[in-house]
């Protein structure tokens, strides 16, 4: 299954180095790829070197790509981790 | 003992090193993380001595990663490692300094083996900083 999302980062804090590191933690537990897309570039959302380059402030957006049978629940723990 | 790998920071400055700690230890409160920072009169250098106690503190089962500041730091690093013996639980990364240990303690937070925490870190090094 895939899912597609362009979603709000709605976290006071934005998503930047220590947040970024959570999320990725929480990532490699689904199956599913799960690629973020961001001002044309695709980033690994399981890829810690990667994830920590994607420096986003609260109100802006971001496009996630999630391809696996675990997709639904990988893009709802993501949409709960980017509200707060 | 520790179910994580640990980390060794080495920098020729104390304060360096001792900040950086402060930085990754709140993204993984549980991995162990020591510094070696200085020489041993805590001036700008660095220390074999220092290093080998470093390695010491958080050598765990699954072993230690030491990542260090500058090239000079790694003659030390490797006499450290000589003074220690057994090495083959400890591996030297070829990283940048900050990158490195953030992208190695996160992989270590998350169960990865010496060599993953390992490749985390080399992995660090053909990264551009900005999107």
């Amino acid at each position: 299954m895939k899912v597609e999302k362009d979603l709000i980062v709605n976290r006071a804090d934005g998503l930047h180095a220590r947040p970024a590191g959570n999320l990725v933690k929480q990532l490699k537990a689904y199956e599913s790829s799960i690629v973020f897309v961001y001002k044309d570039r695709h980033i690994d959302g399981k890829s810690i070197i990667q994830l920590m380059k994607l420096s986003l402030k609260q109100g802006e957006r971001v496009k996630v790509v999630i391809d696996g049978h675990d997709a639904q629940q990988a893009a709802a723990a993501i949409e709960r981790f980017l509200e707060h | 003992m520790s179910r994580y790998v640990g980390l060794v920071l080495v920098s020729h400055s104390v304060d360096l090193v001792y900040g950086l700690q402060k930085l990754i230890s709140q993204i993984e409160p549980e991995v162990p993380v020591a510094i070696a920072g200085g020489a041993e009169d805590n001036e700008i250098g660095t220390s074999a001595i220092k290093i080998k106690a470093a390695v010491e503190t958080v050598r765990s089962e699954k072993g230690a990663i030491l990542l260090f500041d500058l090239g000079s730091a790694c003659m030390n690093a490797e006499l450290a490692l000589e003074w220690l013996g057994d090495q083959r639980q400890v591996k030297i990364a070829d990283a940048p300094l900050v990158e490195g240990a953030y992208a190695a303690v996160i992989e270590s937070g998350c169960g990865g083996s010496l060599d993953e925490v390992w490749q985390a870190a080399q992995a660090a090094r053909c990264q551009e900083k900005m999107i």
